[in-house]
Formats: structure tokens, C-alpha cells, sequence
């Protein structure tokens, strides 16, 4: 038999794919099943790396697409939708299924102080009344449900398998109520989800997406952004190597089983060892704005056709990636930009 | 001056009113099958002697035509067919509902939505249940892709007896309900029936007043094609001499759901529904968590 690997394209081979590139012209993507024009509506959601995401595709100018608009100092346009972070895939679907009545958590306000939150996006707003939450909870969940069937394009983020999740019904919150500071009356539970359970997730909201907009694609990435703590009894990087195996297993599963999805490897371009951790900050946690624009340089470079890409070049958007030029003004508005993210992971960090 | 008699269901009305504005100078009148039915033996009789002054006789299809065959045998060459305008796409999930021979009236006189009842049936609170008209449902539930089927059935029935559906298909939303056409609909129905009875039509006639207008009607939901909004119009009340309502109001979604939840207590269903309610029975139980 002959070698069968003498055959391989270069990118199949780790000295000439990853240990012999230099770090700019790192490209592990190859190939997309679909490309997109500036016309097509892209949504995005997931953890904080999916709001590098989002950001870059505005100052791109990709037509992202924002359902419910309103001032950014309301944690408006972070999302299409003010949903905040989403961090696992039950959260996703049971997004999915609040927004079209198939679901309803029975805790659902929490308190702060003296006033009321939403248990499902606890960063985004702090309400004066139970009236105020619930009458925009419904402007809010109108405007997810005009995301999801007019988008072109939904990027969703892979972020965590640790969640938190109500005794009673399982509804999942991105923050146990003690992390933020609230008071909730019903008793919460951590799940460290499995591959198989977020393989079902996942089908499930593939496939109700897809009634709701037959046409949408998706495209998913995994975050490389670690955990910031870990519920787990075990070492906070062992639990962040299974969350982001388990997640990229989840990822590939997925785009295996459906026609219209597919995977972007951002996760490997921040984390790949031919980086080091040079594309995280010091904390080796925060993805450095020069990771953001290499995952993002690519993502235009394979998702946007040739003619499109012509009509969208922009001086700044031909720049090579450069690490340590934090002087250059693109980039140091990008790093003003990325300080704007909101985590809600940090609040766990934040009372330790 | 042409003499015309109409007998249909409620088509009746509106295919007079445009005749009577497409041949201005004819005497146009209608009665409805479920005159008929009310009607004694004596009457109707009389109402069939009076029909030999007709010039020409036009009659709905499909009619209990088999009912009244020896009658309309008399008037075999004078007699020519007009098609039922019904279609489901714009409200599918519209139905009737009879217990025992006899339509219960609900919140839109006999018009109940699927939905609605499903979501009785299966306890689901009214204000939960309004989070349910929404596209997944709608989708779901086969009401999005039913425009195709809709137009085939109903371009075959005009094909049938010689009638072009597309100017109807091409006039819009249509439809007031699954079964009552809007009055531009039933003016190019008007028109064809004409041509094929040899009477000529006014051209440009204006399209008259739409006696159907003041009745039931339901929107096309919001979250389908050609979609509107939730509001539905009742009429209220019933003039005797024109058979139409005296008043009309609006419904939001809300308060049609909790009227048709009211009323609904009050039936013994007894397992007797249609089967497009056991359809959404089933999508909920599926679906709701």
C-alpha cells in the first residue's frame, strides 16, 4: 500500500500547517460551504467571545442585524436582541422556546436591592417594577423572535457546559441568583452538561430554527476564552479542557448531522500552540484584540465572495495582523471597544 | 330588462349587489339555501312558480342541486352556474363546530379558531395561549404552506364549470372568513357568470358596497403570509330587512380568546370535535413545557 498521506494538501501536515506559518498568515479554515453578501442579515449569539464577534462585524460592515435597537448604555445592540450572553446550549433552546410561548419558567423575576430583574439576562437592565420587566420581557422576546426568522445567518458561540438550572423545571439562568446578588424564592442546581445532552439541545434548536426560517444557515464557533471559575471539584483547567472538548465535539456533531451548519475554527486560531498565548491578555483569559481581528480577517476573507469583497474593502480592514502595535489608533479603538464587553462571568470572580 | 334570480349561500347576497351595479338595468333577486330550509313546502313552491319569470337562473356549485333537481329541470336552459368561493390559507385555523346538528356560536358567531379550542381543551391558560400565535406554531402546524393546496382546490372547482379563479386569486386577501369573499372577489365571479349567460356588463362599473363587510370577519394572523394583525370584527346585532348586522366591533386577540374560553365551559364537548383540533391538541402536548 502506498503512504496514503503523500497526497495531502500541506494543510493536512502540522510542520507545514502549523509549526512552519507564521503567525499572520495562520489559516486552519480552507474552506467554507457558503459564502455571504453584504446584503445577508447576520445575527450572532453566545458567550462574551461571541460579542467580539458581533462588534467586528458591525465595524466590517456586515449587515448585522439588530431587532431591538435602543441606546448601548441599556446594553442595546451588544446582540441582535437584548438576550445577553448565552452560555450553553440549553440556555439557547430554551431561549428559542420562551420566545415562542413553548416555554415558561415558573421563576422568573428575581430581586435586587429594591429593585427586579430578569433571571434570563440579569446584566442587561435592573427594573423599578414587576410590571416594567414583564411588559418589556415581551418587547424583548418579540424582538428574538424577529431575529430568528430574519436572519440569513446565525453565529452561535459555544461557551460553557457549566450551568446553572431551576430545581423546579430546569429553566437555565446565566448567573446563579447568589453571583449577582439577587434573592429568588426557588432553590437552583449545578449541571455540568454532557456531550449527549448538548448534542439534543442543539438538534432541537437546529431543527426549530429551521421551522421558524427554513432558509437560515448557521455557523458555529466554540469560545477560547477559559472558564473564569469552575463549580467542578477539580482544577479550574481541567474543567475548562473538558468544557471546550466536550463543546468542540458538540460543534462537529452538529455540522455533521445538518446540511445547514457549519463550523468556524476561532477557537483554534486564539488557542492553536502556534500561537502561545500571545492572543490573550495577561489575565490568559481576554482575547487580545489582535485575536479578534485574526478570527475575523479570515471569516471575511472565506465568507465574503471575491466581487463582494471588492466592494467592501476598507483601508483599515487591509491592515495585517501585527501583535504589540497596541499604538495603532484601528486597534486601540478595538481595545476601547472590547473593554465595553459585558461578562457575567466576572461577577464570580468579582465577590472571590 | 333582464330578470335575474341567484340561489347559493350567503355568495347570494354579494353576487346580487354586483350584478345589480354591472347590469344596471336588471331585477336581480336572491334567495339562500338556507331560506330553503326554513321555508315551508307552500313557499317554496311559490318561490319556484315565480322562478319561471326568470330569464336567467344563477345557481351556486357545488349545490344540493340533487335535492332540487326537478325543479331546475323546468328551467333547464336558463339555469347556469356560479362556484362557491371558500379558502382556508387566509385563516386555517378556522372551523365550524356542531354538536348535535346545531353550530355553536362563539366568540365570531360560527367561527372558532383550532387553536383556541385546542388550548381549552388541553388547559392551557388564555394568557399563555396568546404567546402561542406565533410563526413556529403557525409553521408547525402547516398553516404557512397552505396557500398551494388552498389555490389548486379552489382553481379546480372554477375550472370545473368554466371559471377562471386567477382574477380572484390576484384581488388580494380575498377573503373576510374561510367562506365569506370579499365583494371584489365575488365582482369577478359576477362578471364571468354573466358573459357565460349572454348578458352583457357595464364596463367600469363601480364595485358596490360589500354586504358581507358588516359581518363576521377575521384577520390574517400577523405571524402568516399576506399576515395583518390579531383583530378580529364582530357585528352585532341583525337588521331583519337586509339581514345584516346593525353594529360592528373590534377583538383583539385577548379578548377572543377569553369569550371563546367563556363560552366553551358551558359545552359538553363529549369528544366531538373536528379533527384539526386534535392536530393542535397534539402540538401542544409535543411542544409546551
Amino acid at each position: 500500500m502506498a503512504n496514503p498521506y503523500s497526497n495531502r494538501p500541506d494543510s493536512s501536515f502540522w510542520k507545514r500547517a502549523v509549526a512552519g506559518v507564521a503567525l499572520e498568515h495562520f489559516d486552519p479554515v480552507l474552506d467554507v460551504p457558503f459564502t455571504l453578501l453584504p446584503s445577508d442579515k447576520i445575527a450572532t449569539a453566545g458567550s462574551c467571545f461571541a460579542q467580539h464577534i458581533a462588534r467586528t462585524l458591525v465595524s466590517e460592515g456586515f449587515s448585522y442585524l439588530v431587532t431591538e435597537p435602543g441606546a448601548s448604555e441599556h446594553n442595546y445592540g451588544v446582540f441582535p436582541a437584548r438576550f445577553g450572553n448565552i452560555y450553553s446550549t440549553l440556555q439557547l433552546l430554551q431561549l428559542f422556546q420562551r420566545a415562542y410561548g413553548l416555554y415558561q419558567p415558573q421563576d422568573h423575576i428575581w430581586r435586587l436591592g429594591d429593585g427586579y430583574i430578569d433571571p434570563f439576562r440579569p446584566l442587561v437592565e435592573t427594573y423599578c417594577s414587576e410590571e416594567a420587566l414583564l411588559e418589556d420581557r415581551a418587547v424583548h422576546l418579540s424582538a428574538v423572535r424577529k431575529m430568528f426568522e430574519e436572519c440569513d445567518v446565525f453565529i452561535f458561540t459555544l461557551g460553557l457546559t457549566e450551568t446553572w438550572m431551576a430545581v423546579a423545571d430546569e429553566a437555565v439562568v446565566p448567573l446563579a441568583p447568589g453571583v449577582s446578588n439577587t434573592s429568588s424564592g426557588c432553590e437552583y442546581k449545578f449541571s455540568n452538561r454532557t456531550v449527549p445532552d448538548m448534542i439534543g439541545d442543539m438538534e432541537q434548536f437546529v431543527a426549530a430554527l429551521s421551522v421558524v426560517n427554513p432558509n437560515a444557515r448557521i455557523i458555529l464557533t466554540v469560545s477560547p476564552v477559559p472558564l473564569i471559575a469552575t463549580f467542578e471539584p477539580r482544577h479550574v483547567l481541567v474543567s475548562t479542557v473538558y468544557s471546550k472538548s466536550a463543546l468542540r465535539v458538540v460543534a462537529e456533531h452538529i455540522k455533521n448531522s445538518a446540511d445547514n451548519v457549519t463550523y468556524f475554527p476561532s477557537y483554534e486560531i486564539i488557542n492553536g500552540n502556534h500561537i502561545g498565548n500571545k492572543y490573550f491578555e495577561n489575565d490568559l483569559r481576554e482575547v487580545r484584540p489582535e485575536g479578534v481581528k485574526h478570527v475575523m480577517s479570515l471569516f471575511k476573507k472565506y465568507y465574503l465572495s471575491s466581487n463582494e469583497k471588492e466592494t467592501r474593502s476598507r483601508p483599515d480592514t487591509e491592515e495585517k495582523v501585527h501583535l504589540g502595535t497596541v499604538e495603532n489608533s484601528v486597534i486601540f479603538r478595538e481595545m476601547i471597544e472590547a473593554q465595553k464587553i459585558i461578562c457575567d462571568e466576572e461577577n464570580i470572580d468579582a465577590q472571590n | 330588462m333582464p330578470r335575474i334570480s341567484i340561489l347559493g349561500n350567503c355568495h347570494v347576497r354579494s353576487l346580487a349587489a354586483c350584478i345589480s351595479v354591472l347590469v344596471p338595468k336588471s331585477a336581480v333577486d336572491f334567495r339562500t339555501l338556507g331560506e330553503f330550509e326554513k321555508s315551508t313546502q307552500e313557499e317554496n313552491k311559490y318561490y319556484f312558480d315565480n322562478l319561471a319569470n326568470a330569464d336567467v337562473i344563477f345557481i351556486q356549485h357545488p349545490f344540493p342541486l340533487n335535492v332540487l333537481k326537478q325543479e331546475f329541470d323546468v328551467f333547464d336552459h336558463r339555469v347556469h352556474r356560479f362556484p362557491m368561493v371558500t379558502y382556508t390559507a387566509f385563516h386555517p385555523d378556522s372551523t365550524y363546530l356542531i354538536r348535535r346538528g346545531k353550530f355553536i356560536q362563539g366568540a365570531t358567531g360560527p367561527y372558532h379558531s383550532a387553536l383556541v379550542l385546542a388550548g381549552f381543551l388541553e388547559g392551557v391558560q388564555s394568557d399563555r395561549l396568546i404567546k402561542l400565535f406565533n410563526r413556529f406554531t403557525f409553521s408547525s402546524l402547516g398553516y404557512v404552506d397552505q396557500h398551494q393546496v388552498a389555490t389548486d382546490i379552489l382553481r379546480r372547482d372554477f375550472h370545473e364549470i368554466g371559471y377562471d379563479y386567477e382574477p380572484v386569486s390576484s384581488s388580494g386577501i380575498f377573503m373576510h372568513t374561510m367562506d365569506h369573499p370579499k365583494i371584489v372577489a365575488m365582482n369577478e365571479v359576477a362578471k364571468q357568470a354573466l358573459t357565460k349567460s349572454g348578458i352583457v356588463a357595464q364596463k367600469n362599473a363601480k364595485i358596490p358596497v360589500d354586504p358581507l363587510d358588516r359581518d363576521w370577519k377575521w384577520p390574517v394572523y400577523a405571524d402568516l403570509p399576506f399576515g395583518q394583525n390579531y383583530i378580529f370584527h364582530v357585528g352585532i346585532g341583525m337588521n331583519s330587512s337586509h339581514q345584516v348586522p346593525i353594529e360592528r366591533r373590534e377583538l383583539l386577540l385577548s379578548e377572543f380568546i377569553r369569550i371563546s374560553y367563556d363560552i366553551y365551559k358551558d359545552v359538553n364537548f363529549e369528544n366531538e370535535f373536528p379533527g384539526i383540533v386534535m392536530r393542535e391538541m397534539n402540538f401542544m402536548r409535543n411542544n409546551l413545557k
